[in-house]
């Protein structure tokens, strides 16, 4: 049965991120359905790094939109996908802390070797072996990202994946610059270090600490 | 190659400096250090691919569409995305107020009733003085009466009375809300419990729509049941003028009477049965069960003790016909009870009891209106008495 919401149906590209704010402020559900579907991959992979699972990722894209179209009025112009980046960026981050409040083990003590990273979305122009080996490296980051604890993970999502600015994430997590720095810098040192540790799959310009 | 110790704050300064945060003083010191410190450059060469490696990663797919419905979001169906749990958790908002009104007056009513019968049954066994019914006056008092009846039906009326001590009270606090689901489609059960003056109501799925009734002006308004009539259909007829019904002999075998003057705020609530003497009310706990005509009559109640039990009759003609059962005692409340083996002292303790009950009432929260009205017990019973006297009233007058 078709969706009656089919939104590919009524979001033309070339209509802007803007306009389509702007339909949705009013209650246009269709409207806002269709920057869902323009960023849901987007804001699903930003999820999904955070939390480090399909599962919750999922619950938390859902939980983004939502919360994001309720609060849409709040939106001050600007890039949506930024904007959009730090709700689901808070809601992952308010649902890590709530696990951490209860733990639930499944998710968060995961060794991270055998999660299933999704399909990276593919790209017309590579080879199977390069695909492979791309993802077998994909793998590789994503593991060591998912290794970090949730705080250093969600600064370096927030600052290498989403692009934020240092002062943007002091705002977003409600910390001091001083303590996001800190964060930022021990979140790269531990991936380095775990990188390190699968030097074979890094292509040549990227062994880690070789002189270029 | 010897591992090179990179301290935290050189760890920070790096990570800024690849993201050019650095303010210009910082940034010329650090790009002084690097030109001199091979390892510290190593260190932030590596440090570069990482983050390079990190925005390197692609976006996943999403594993499905997270398009929104306008119920997600509240807008389509007006089903509320986040009910407020009421204290009456069981019960669905629409249907509360007549079925509450309705449900517990009922059950007020029963416990009237059943308190009239065993008082007359004291009557007519009053002179051995060692009459196994006792009354318990009690501070407190707890007072259950099971009725496999539903309100409109006297005549099948199965009245058990039980008093019981106080200190039996806590376990008798069962909040009958668990089941009921599974229980609702073979019996129309309203339940209410009062607990500490705190009301829970469970009402039956499938009473009768309630008629809605305007509330008469404050009247005095005064029941009697009609000779003959009355005590086949249990119908509480008002007379007019109010008439005092006094002492055992007018009660006689035609049933009771009974006067209530509701008003608006403070009802002062004139029992006629017998003149009340002005004895403190006792607290008065109900726990009251008035079980649908269809409902298994065998089925279990959570009451604790079921005390005295009335024949199927209309109350007043078993009450005044048939002994009690001597196994249906009325227990004694706590260590105050009094035996009231002294016949005429039975009014004092009816009419003593029928208004502390209906004087708690006002105390009792049933529920609270979404406008921070506070709906009592008391409340209920008024608007039941109207009812009453309006139904009453087209029954005279056919």
């Amino acid at each position: 049965m078709p969706d009656p919401q089919a939104p590919s149906l009524i979001t033309p590209p070339d209509i802007d991120d803007s306009q389509l704010v702007e339909q949705a402020v009013n209650g246009d559900v269709n409207a806002f359905n269709g920057l869902v579907l323009r960023y849901q991959d987007r804001v699903y992979s930003i999820a999904y790094r955070i939390m480090g699972e399909p599962d919750g990722a999922a619950d938390m894209t859902q939980d983004a939109f939502i919360n994001a179209f309720r609060k849409l009025e709040t939106y001050r112009g600007g890039s949506f996908i930024g904007w959009m980046g730090r709700i689901v960026t808070n809601t992952c981050y308010d649902e890590l802390r709530k696990r951490k409040r209860r733990p639930q083990t499944a998710f968060d003590d995961l060794p991270g070797g055998d999660a299933d990273d999704g399909p990276p979305i593919a790209s017309d122009s590579i080879t199977p072996e390069e695909a492979a080996q791309r993802s077998d490296l994909q793998q590789a980051i994503a593991d060591c990202i998912r290794a970090l604890n949730d705080d250093q993970r969600v600064v370096m999502v927030l600052c290498d994946i989403e692009n934020q600015s240092y002062q943007e994430i002091a705002e977003i997590m409600n910390l001091n610059m001083g303590t996001v720095k800190s964060r930022l810098s021990r979140a790269r040192v531990a991936v380095r270090n775990c990188l390190q540790a699968v030097q074979e799959l890094l292509p040549p310009e990227f062994r880690l600490g070789d002189e270029g | 190659m010897e591992p090179y110790e990179l301290t935290d704050r050189d760890a920070e300064l790096l990570s800024a400096y690849i993201d050019d945060a650095l303010d210009a003083e910082q940034r010329s010191s650090l790009e002084a250090r690097l030109a001199q410190d091979a390892d510290l450059r190593r260190e932030l060469r590596s440090l570069q691919q990482t983050v390079a490696l990190v925005r390197s990663l692609e976006d996943v797919r999403a594993p499905r569409d997270f398009t929104l419905t306008p119920e997600m979001v509240g807008l389509g169906d007006p089903t509320p995305a986040a009910p407020e749990r009421p204290a009456l958790k069981v019960m669905p908002r629409r249907r509360n107020i007549w079925q509450i009104a309705m449900t517990s007056a009922a059950a007020f009513v029963l416990v009237f009733a059943g308190v009239l019968v065993v008082m007359r049954v004291m009557d007519n066994q009053s002179a051995p003085t060692d009459t196994p019914a006792q009354v318990a006056v009690a501070p407190t008092l707890t007072a259950e009466v099971v009725a496999d009846e539903a309100a409109d039906e006297p005549e099948n009326a199965n009245l058990m009375v039980a008093t019981l001590a106080e200190t039996t009270l806590a376990q008798t606090m069962t909040v009958q809300t668990e089941g009921y689901s599974s229980r609702q489609a073979i019996e129309a059960t309203p339940v209410i419990t009062i607990v500490d003056g705190v009301a829970i109501i469970t009402p039956a799925v499938n009473m009768p729509t309630i008629p809605e009734v305007t509330p008469l002006p404050t009247q005095s308004l005064s029941a009697t049941p009609l000779p003959g009539s009355a005590n086949d259909t249990g119908m509480i007829v008002p007379v007019s003028p109010p008439e005092d019904v006094e002492s055992d002999d007018s009660l006689g075998d035609e049933g009771f009477a009974l006067e209530a003057q509701p008003t608006p705020s403070e009802p002062p609530i004139a029992l006629s049965v017998q003149q009340a003497t002005p004895t403190p009310a006792p607290t008065l706990m109900a726990q009251t069960q008035a079980r649908g005509a269809g409902g298994a009559g065998s089925d279990t109640q959570d009451g604790e003790a079921e005390v005295a039990e009335v024949p199927q009759d209309s109350a007043a003609d078993s009450a005044a016909s048939e002994p009690i059962p001597s196994d249906a005692d009325t227990t004694m409340g706590g260590a105050a009870s009094a035996e009231e083996s002294a016949a005429p002292k039975t009014g004092d303790v009816l009419g003593m009891l029928l208004g502390g009950l209906y004087r708690s009432s006002a105390e009792t929260t049933l529920f609270r209106l979404p406008n921070e009205q506070v709906v009592t017990l008391q409340d209920a019973l008024d608007v039941f008495l109207r009812i009453a006297a309006g139904i009453a009233n087209v029954e005279a007058t056919r």
